[in-house]
């Protein structure tokens, strides 16, 4: 009795920490959901892992083709600046449906047996960053092919991704928490997205929106989270510092409100199941 | 005596399937009408149970008087509502038997991903690969992909790895019912090497020949409440007047 319990259902910690230090024990878990995700999705097909490069990269060779001839005397290397906006949105929107999926998946292993809840949207994360890895490849040779300026900003790179994750990561983890209890959520998230598409400069150029629009872009945490990523790719600088700041304070502040919301709930997924 | 699970009052809630709100939409509209009372369903009411290191715990009941809740909320799947629960040590749920494992991994990365979900490093089950594949008699197909596995197969795998390391506590759900005859001689051998090593272990069963075979005392549950516990012979005689009664009412 005085030795301290293995499990304790009323621990005093507070469910932030503690589902944090229990996600510790089951570290290696991650990796292998990462793994399984990509293996399962690309064991049947014919390109394989190609698709992960041929998919934005054939997304890319529309826009270009529709939006070259309108953009394309203010953006030169026109492609390159599609190509990073896609990949930050791809990033941000395939997370956050992943972290939905993985744990719908998950609640069926979570009516059966314990394990950590958070390792679902976790894995989706990390899913992401790996695929984000891979279509650097095509990238890079686009750029190349291209004549785009390499420059040493280029070490700026891991920084708006690590950020991205973390902003992504806390999207998924509030949807993931409430699509559990409500499925129609996946549907509004999906128009939400489509809408936030179109609000970011991805395929157009910063300058052609409206001052009376201008507040959404400075609000817009994607739109921060891609000039941090663009600069130093595409236009070979490092991002102005408010640019970072903004991104960091919407990244960090909305992966801490996720973890806690979906640390609050993480009780309620077994009983889903 | 040192106890390794300890339930102080435990009660569990579940919403009733039939009331659950599904969408939005759904939700809205239920609380624009002010009809948002949920309906629930108490699964445990106020359960106390102490179980010594080294028990052989019997668990009987009617089919929704909590058996599989109770366990749950000791695999720590559940968490009570209201009331504490605490256990000394490792869960062996083999209600989760074979949790996690899929189709399109090969025998060996399954090993790996369903001993993750269990919450073994990938180190510590590399290193007790071997036996487990060994234990599992499945040598020659541990590189061929799950979906090409019997059923017998799959569990034969399921049981292996979750019952590799001697847990504190083993949780049997109703009859063990693993592979051909011969196998599942092996998977008692282990049971009962377990229980020799004091294991505790907590049977779950309809049948009184099997509690009365393997257990030292039997916990009877009636509607989400222990209605009796202590012998065996004692609780199977509760139990078939609980049932009786029921029998009883119905004709």
């Amino acid at each position: 009795m005085s030795s301290k319990a293995f499990y304790d259902s009323a621990t005093l910690r507070s469910p932030i920490v503690d589902s944090l230090v229990e996600l510790g024990r089951f570290r290696d878990l991650i990796p292998m959901l990462v793994n399984l995700s990509i293996t399962v999705r690309y064991k049947r097909s014919l390109l394989g892992v190609g698709w992960t490069l041929f998919n934005p990269l054939l997304h890319m060779a529309v826009l270009t083709v529709a939006f070259a001839t309108l953009f394309g005397d203010r953006i030169p290397r026109y492609p390159v600046y599609v190509l990073t906006g896609l990949m930050v949105f791809d990033f941000f929107r395939q997370t956050t449906t992943f972290a939905v999926n993985q744990l719908t998946w998950g609640t069926g292993l979570l009516g059966r047996i314990y394990l950590p809840a958070a390792v679902f949207p976790l894995s989706a994360v990390g899913t992401s960053v790996v695929h984000f890895g891979l279509t650097l490849v095509p990238l890079l040779a686009i750029m190349a092919l291209l004549k785009n300026p390499f420059s040493w900003a280029l070490i700026f790179v891991p920084l708006p991704v690590l950020l991205l994750s973390l902003l992504s990561l806390g999207f998924g983890l509030i949807l993931a928490a409430l699509a559990i209890s409500f499925n129609d959520l996946v549907n509004m998230w999906d128009v939400l997205l489509h809408a936030w598409y179109f609000l970011t400069p991805i395929m157009y150029p910063e300058a052609i929106i409206p001052a009376q629009a201008r507040w959404f872009l400075a609000v817009n945490p994607l739109h921060h989270l891609l000039v941090c990523l663009r600069d130093p790719i595409y236009l070979g600088k490092l991002p102005d510092l408010h640019h970072v700041l903004v991104a960091t304070l919407w990244s960090v502040g909305v992966a801490l409100l996720g973890w806690w919301f979906f640390s609050l709930r993480r009780f309620e997924f077994a009983l889903q199941a | 005596m040192e106890p390794i699970i300890l339930l102080e009052d435990v009660w569990l809630r579940y919403r009733v399937p039939e009331e659950r709100i599904r969408s939005i939409k759904e939700y809205a509209i239920r609380r624009l009408k002010g009809n948002l009372a949920m309906q629930q369903f108490w699964a445990l009411r106020g359960v106390n149970l102490e179980v010594a290191k080294g028990e052989v715990l019997g668990i009987m009941g009617r089919n929704g008087a909590g058996k599989t809740t109770l366990m749950k909320v000791i695999a720590r799947v559940l968490r009570p509502t209201r009331g504490r629960a605490r256990v000394w040590g490792h869960v062996a749920p083999l209600l989760g038997l074979g949790a996690g494992f899929h189709d399109e991994l090969t025998g060996r990365e399954n090993i790996f991903l369903a001993s993750a979900i269990l919450g073994f490093s990938r180190q510590d089950v590399a290193r007790r690969f071997d036996r487990i594949v060994a234990f599992a008699e499945l040598e020659e197909f541990i590189d061929r992909p799950l979906r090409t596995y019997s059923s017998g197969m799959r569990a034969r795998l399921g049981f292996a790895v979750a019952t590799d390391v001697a847990p504190e506590v083993l949780i049997l759900d109703e009859v063990l019912a693993v592979g051909d005859a011969a196998f599942q001689e092996k998977c008692h051998a282990r049971i009962n090497q377990f229980r020799n090593d004091g294991t505790t272990v907590l049977v779950v069963s309809h049948q009184a020949s099997t509690i009365r075979s393997l257990c030292s005392r039997a916990l009877l549950l009636d509607h989400g409440q222990i209605a009796f516990d202590g012998p065996v012979p004692d609780a199977i005689q509760r139990y078939n007047q609980i049932f009786n009664a029921a029998l009883g009412l119905q004709g």
